[in-house]
């Protein structure tokens, strides 16, 4: 045992059987342990290694400033946001005043507000009574009504609601040919038009869904999960573990039991890239996982293909990445 | 151990300008990888603890204090090093370990849990590096720098230099070995000659 082979170990040029044995005579050792610890926080700042490529670098850089652009992009929310949140207090002080005063309740502001997130961002519209709505990527919101005992809204896309519920004032949701009604609650609404259905999952509370043309009404239990076909109108109502259900927020992919195809509308909803299926087949099979936002496209289709066995290939067409699944 | 040290303005910095804070990134880049590949095996991971490093350093620049020319630098290994341990503590409950794998993984807890990362130490090690490249001949220095710093593979800095590759070899031996003189405390030459 020297000194020498304790720096070949930290600078990994031995082979790994010699690796193992070499540990179990410094762990051994009090001694050398310490001299092993020592000598490694040394190594690791003196910084001793070739730099990178300056172009690999670059291609870093750019990734970092496209993250933080992200990050700049979800704080210039906080304007609209607050004067949404103000225009509301805004209409509930005077509806109140001129309670007050002429003893007879009457408010008809209307504010039409457009919210909007692109690829690769999450946002979050905060109400003035504390109710939040998370916003998910590509999907958007119109705010049709916003009075003190009503507000109305229309949503395409995905979002998480937090609604602090209130007795006096009722919340409805539009979404495709769907209303629903939030009665105190936190529930998720997932409807892009790739997906052709409505996913509405109720994790706290009660909703209650009904149809435009008044087909039917029903009642959403907390933990149950309605899937509405946009396609034909049909619908099934069925219990599903929620502990996953809008994670999205948490800059996490979340996939319960969700096919291939829809992972995939997923994919591309954040990371801006094409997706297709050569088998159609291979595009219904189901899957569960959670994956982290930051991680790079590359990484988590090697992820999905590693554990579902499939193949896939990356173009790059100008700027559009295009990725085939075999 | 980057000896061409571009001078960094923090007040730049701290007032948020974009030129500025590329030059950090780009100056710190692949040193902070480094330090993080030494503890966290994978590549994508560490990776993306450095990104989180630069992004921590944007979102709270203003509060950052000092003056000398190591203070970003301290101040990102610092936050590098908490963000490996972070990463590591976390590991340890996921992951299935040999022995072997379990027992460095905790000497590498115990490294970073113990590391003080300040200016000083940063200082000392670039005083030695500095007197070590002054002492050396041009050309040799030149080759050195230009591997080390700049990522030059040999046959690149032979043709900047307009010599042969036999020569940037020959070079980079007595770099290699002026260099042993000065850092044998710090570094013994079979690590520089390991990986350069």
């Amino acid at each position: 045992m020297n000194k020498k082979l304790i720096w070949e170990l930290i600078t990994k040029q031995l082979p790994p059987d010699k690796e193992s044995e070499l540990w179990e005579q410094i762990q051994a050792s009090p001694e050398w342990l310490s001299q092993y610890k020592n000598m490694k926080r040394i190594w690791s700042l003196s910084d001793s290694y070739r730099a990178l490529p300056q172009k690999d670098v670059e291609a870093k850089y750019k990734e970092f400033k496209q993250s933080y652009q992200r990050k700049e992009a979800k704080k210039s929310w906080i304007l609209p946001i607050l004067k949404y949140a103000a225009i509301l207090i805004i209409a509930f002080i005077s509806s109140y005043s001129l309670w007050m005063f002429n003893n007879s309740q009457s408010s008809n502001y209307v504010a039409v507000n457009h919210y909007e997130t692109g690829k690769g961002s999450v946002n979050t519209i905060l109400l003035s009574d504390g109710s939040q709505i998370w916003l998910n990527a590509n999907s958007s919101i119109d705010i049709n009504k916003a009075e003190s005992n009503y507000i109305e809204l229309r949503l395409s896309g995905e979002a998480l609601f937090d609604i602090v519920h209130n007795d006096n004032r009722r919340f409805i949701v539009n979404v495709n040919q769907l209303k629903i009604e939030d009665l105190g609650t936190r529930f998720n609404i997932r409807s892009f038009e790739k997906d052709k259905e409505v996913i509405a999952t109720l994790i706290e509370g009660e909703i209650e869904i009904s149809d435009t043309q008044h087909q039917f009404t029903e009642h959403l239990l907390p933990g149950q999960q309605m899937q509405y076909s946009t396609i034909d109108g049909r619908y099934t109502i069925a219990s599903i573990d929620t502990t996953y259900v809008g994670t999205w927020k948490d800059s996490k992919f979340e996939f319960v039991n969700k096919s291939l195809e829809d992972i995939a509308h997923d994919l591309e909803n954040w990371y801006g890239v094409h997706i297709t299926f050569k088998n159609k087949k291979i595009a219904q099979e189901r899957f569960t996982g959670v994956i982290q936002k930051s991680t790079n496209i590359d990484k988590v289709l090697e992820v999905i293909a590693y554990s579902a066995g499939i193949k896939y290939s990356i173009n790059k067409i100008n700027n559009q990445t295009e990725i085939m699944i075999q | 151990m980057k000896i061409h040290n571009q001078h960094i303005n923090i007040e730049l910095i701290r007032s948020g300008d974009e030129g500025a804070f590329e030059k950090v990134y780009k100056q710190y880049f692949s040193s902070l990888y480094f330090f993080a590949i030494q503890y966290v095996d994978k590549k994508s991971e560490a990776e993306n603890l450095v990104q989180e490093t630069f992004l921590s350093l944007w979102v709270n620049k203003e509060s950052i204090t000092g003056q000398s020319n190591n203070t970003i630098k301290s101040w990102l290994y610092t936050t590098l090093k908490n963000k490996c341990l972070n990463y590591l503590e976390k590991e340890s409950n996921k992951r299935q370990y040999t022995n072997y794998q379990r027992q460095k993984h905790e000497a590498d807890i115990d490294i970073l849990g113990q590391m003080q990362i300040s200016d000083v130490t940063f200082d000392e090690i670039e005083q030695l590096l500095h007197k070590a490249l002054d002492e050396m001949p041009e050309q040799c220095r030149r080759v050195f720098e230009l591997s080390r710093f700049n990522g030059l593979k040999n046959k690149e800095i032979a043709l900047e230099l307009n010599i042969s590759i036999k020569a940037v070899e020959a070079n980079m031996t007595r770099a290699l070995k002026s260099l042993r003189i000065h850092l044998k405390d710090y570094l013994p030459l079979c690590i520089l000659l390991g990986l350069i």
